[in-house]
């Protein structure tokens, strides 16, 4: 596998004029660590994953993703490294059938039939969704169209995965599922997430997004265990961590109720 | 079950009648295809009095029934859509074609007739495009549209449609849900809210169509390959259906083939 | 306004399917999508919404009835002309085929009477003009209204005329334009207000999606006059296809009546008979057959009810027993 490699330095980026959405942002992340990406709605994580395919040229500063800077002529090529899950499978999933849908990239690439074949039963093997192959998108569940969702990204061989709320709208059986393949899955990923559970269990490393900058770049069990820090932000405590810390601190909350 | 329950409901229906394994199903769905725009254009072309010789084509309906294993009663609630039009300009015709045919020692009027001959073509034609669909995926039917060189536009289209369609409908059943829940004495949207309720529904419908063809952009889409096409090629199997329903339905068009069989027995 | 097939003559629906695959290829070279792939996913989607959309009940005020939206001046104002175009037919094609709305024959027709007028003249000759200098909220509503009324008029007028050139009816043509022309100007003036407030709430929030929006005014050869001379072209071609259609109609009513009872004693006189009687003797392929027991017309109708009888009775045992052997053989194999 290529060195896989993102480094993001000053980057602003606003949708409208004068209303900056990220403000001189900057991180970098390499090798194959699960990094997860927390912050309020609306701060801009989507936003950022997407900047990092090149679905916004219209950015200050610079992105390289394997030594490349996201540019118009190196979009191909960064486009066939890096894969972006949505936050909606059904944005994604515009093939009338799994099997082909799964395919659908490595057909553009120009693939041979054997090879996207290949790609395509090994996609489905990784997310465990071999049986769903000849199903219509459709008549898929939620967390069915997640898992092929993912297989369609991975088709491509991506060095680095980018996923926008991989377990929203997922069973806990899914979401359990869905973590597993995280683990095993060998690239670079960064997870944007409001399932701080879903982090805590997944990521060594944590980025906290706040007013438009990585506020807080470290290892998550010490940012998702700062309860302080996360409140000031607008999140809460994972709620594995939420009743060990209160009973370490011997106080009872009475406000769920 | 709102309107838009119902319809993606019939979408699945439909789609799941046409994966089946039956020997229909398995006939190419371009010989399907042309076999029933043949049908359908032999039964309209029946003069309009001509009874007898409209009723012979119902074989072909009913043997594609049999063979293909479906549910006759199905089909014929789709006849609740059409038959309306066709009984409008049906009905008159007893009223204005005021021709008398004698029947023994009776006269009847040629309008029912003509009537009788127009709601049959209504009901044949129907149950004709019923049992394409019955037994042919859409992406089946696109592999032979795309034979018959309809533009790539057109087909990738419908695909694109068909796809997003269940996806909206959906939509369209839960906010119709929600709206009824909260103004249970409204049979339909209320006029204040007839922008924002639709609105609301096509700007996230413009925001998806967005991230699709983001997706797509991120998956080397470049604009030129789209859907795979099913293209099967046709076998001898297929070649022989569609030449045996070709000769039979001649046969009924241009023969008075219930009136000689009938006579055999008289 | 679907029209069945039942509706429609073979040669009128091939004439209809001849016009709308002109307005179809020129409309898939207008919009290129090679060089602007990102419609081809804008047309699919608006196309499932327009769908989806028309299942929405929208309540009539003052009238106990609901409302639709309509599809093709919607798609104009979102698309503009040819794209808009391409996804009714996308829409139309679904509604024929899975539901029945409208036949596969009469498809030609639909496309016609829908999708062509709703897109072209809605967008070329009302949207496009009126929303020359700016869009504005009262501009919107008076165009969607014109446009609905307009295209929904033409649309009408056309089924009564297809109906009339397939020679279905009994109904005089007058008396169909004037059941349909009023019908369809309440259902215009209806959809033209909820497809109107439907735009107008797109304007307010997003209105760079509208075509003709400010900044990306079409510069296209194609102005207001040579529109006006195609679509006076294409009513030419039309009117000619049809009535060519209409003329050459064998109407072998008298040669079935004659089949079925046996005898010319009709009342019926006048020179639509006699030519009609021409055309018996041309077209009949057996004008001299005797069927035996047939002298009478209760013999006639007895022995097509018999026949058809002993027809179906060969065709579902002959299906019955194919599905018997090829069980059977199955087993075998297995």
């Amino acid at each position: 596998m290529r060195e896989a490699e993102i480094a993001v330095e000053g980057v602003s980026f606003g949708y409208e004029k004068g209303r900056k959405i990220l403000k001189e942002l900057s991180f970098q992340a390499s090798g194959t660590e699960n990094i997860g990406l927390i912050g309020e709605n609306g701060v801009g994580k989507s936003t950022l994953l997407k900047l990092l395919v090149g679905l916004y040229p219209e950015f200050t500063g610079t992105i390289r993703i394997g030594g490349m800077p996201v540019e118009k002529k190196n979009l191909a090529k960064i486009r066939s490294q890096i894969g972006y899950v949505f936050q909606d499978s059904d944005s994604q999933l515009f093939c009338a059938s799994v099997d082909e849908d799964v395919a659908f990239a490595p057909r553009n690439y120009g693939l041979p039939e054997a090879e996207v074949e290949r790609r395509v039963e090994r996609a489905l093997a990784m997310t465990g969704t071999l049986h769903l192959r000849d199903r219509k998108n459709y008549s898929l569940s939620g967390g069915e169209k997640k898992l092929v969702a993912i297989a369609g990204i991975l088709s491509m061989s991506p060095d680095i995965l980018l996923m926008d709320e991989p377990s929203a709208a997922l069973d806990p059986k899914n979401r359990r599922r869905l973590i597993g393949i995280l683990h095993e899955l060998p690239q670079l990923k960064i997870i944007a997430s409001h399932d701080m559970d879903l982090i805590l269990d997944t990521c060594s490393r944590t980025l906290l997004m706040a007013d438009g900058r990585i506020v807080r770049d470290g290892a998550t069990e010490e940012i998702l265990r700062d309860g302080e820090l996360l409140e000031a932000h607008g999140l809460e405590l994972p709620l594995r961590l939420q009743g060990q810390i209160e009973i370490m601190s011997g106080k009872m909350r009475t406000d769920i109720l | 079950m709102n309107r838009a329950e119902g319809a993606a409901r019939e979408i699945s229906r439909l789609d799941m009648l046409a994966r089946r394994d039956q020997r229909v199903n398995r006939i190419h769905p371009l010989v399907k295809f042309l076999l029933t725009v043949g049908y359908i254009a032999a039964v309209v072309s029946f003069p309009k009095y001509d009874v007898f010789g409209l009723l012979g084509m119902m074989v072909y309906p009913i043997a594609t029934f049999l063979l293909g294993e479906l549910s006759v009663r199905d089909a014929f609630r789709r006849l609740r859509v059409v038959l309306p039009l066709v009984c409008v300009a049906g009905l008159f015709n007893p009223l204005l074609d005021q021709n008398r045919v004698r029947l023994g020692d009776v006269w009847i009027s040629a309008g029912v007739l003509s009537m009788l001959t127009l709601m049959g073509k209504g009901v044949f034609s129907l149950l004709a495009s019923y049992l394409l669909i019955a037994t042919t995926t859409a992406e089946a039917l696109c592999g032979a549209l795309s034979m018959l060189r309809l533009p790539e536009a057109v087909i990738t289209q419908f695909l694109l449609t068909f796809r997003y369609i269940t996806v909206l409908l959906e939509e369209v059943g839960r906010m119709t849900q929600a709206y009824a829940l909260r103004a249970p004495r409204q049979k339909g949207v209320h006029r204040k809210v007839w922008g924002p309720f639709a609105g609301q529904l096509l700007l996230r419908s413009m925001d998806r169509a967005n991230e699709v063809y983001e997706s797509m952009l991120l998956r080397g889409f470049s604009g030129k390959r789209f859907y795979q096409r099913q293209r099967t090629p046709l076998c001898g199997r297929d070649l022989a259906y569609g030449a045996f329903w070709l000769a039979l339905f001649a046969l009924f068009r241009f023969f008075p083939v219930l009136l000689l069989v009938g006579g055999i027995f008289l | 306004m679907h029209m069945a097939d039942a509706l429609v003559a073979p040669a009128v629906a091939a004439a209809m399917y001849a016009c709308s695959a002109v307005a179809a290829g020129y409309s898939v070279k207008r919009v290129r999508l090679e060089e602007d792939a990102k419609k081809i996913p804008v047309m699919g989607v608006m196309g499932a919404f327009v769908f989806a959309a028309q299942m929405i009940n929208f309540t009539i005020p003052g009238t106990g009835s609901s409302g639709h939206l309509c599809g093709g001046m919607l798609l104009s104002a979102l698309l503009g002309p040819y794209a808009g175009f391409l996804a009714m037919i996308g829409v139309l094609l679904i509604q024929c085929l899975l539901f029945a709305d409208g036949g596969l024959l009469a498809l030609g027709c639909n496309i016609w009477n829908m999708a062509f007028y709703g897109c072209f003249v809605g967008a070329l000759l009302i949207w496009r003009p009126v929303m020359r200098k700016g869009i504005t909220r009262a501009r919107i509503v008076g165009a969607s209204v014109a446009g609905c009324v307009l295209t929904l008029q033409m649309g009408a007028f056309s089924v009564a005329l297809e109906t009339l050139a397939s020679g279905v009816t009994e109904l005089p043509f007058e008396a169909f334009v004037a059941v349909m022309q009023p019908i369809h100007l309440a259902i215009g003036l209806v959809e033209g207000l909820i497809t109107a407030a439907v735009l107008v709430f797109v304007h307010e929030a997003r209105p760079e999606l509208l075509f003709c929006a400010a900044g990306e005014r079409e510069t296209g050869r194609f102005s207001y006059r040579n529109t006006l001379a195609v679509l006076a072209a294409a009513a030419a071609v039309t009117g000619g296809l049809l009535s060519l259609a209409a003329s050459s109609l064998p109407d072998g009513l008298e040669w079935s009546i004659e089949r079925l009872t046996g005898s010319e004693e009709l009342t019926a006189s006048g020179s639509v008979y006699e030519t009609a009687e021409s055309v018996r003797t041309a077209t009949a392929l057996l004008p001299d057959y005797a069927f035996r027991g047939s002298e009478t017309a209760l013999g006639t109708t007895v022995s097509g009810l018999v026949g058809g009888l002993a027809v179906v009775c060969v065709c579902v045992g002959a299906c019955l027993l194919f599905r018997f052997f090829k069980r059977g053989s199955g087993h075998e194999q297995g």
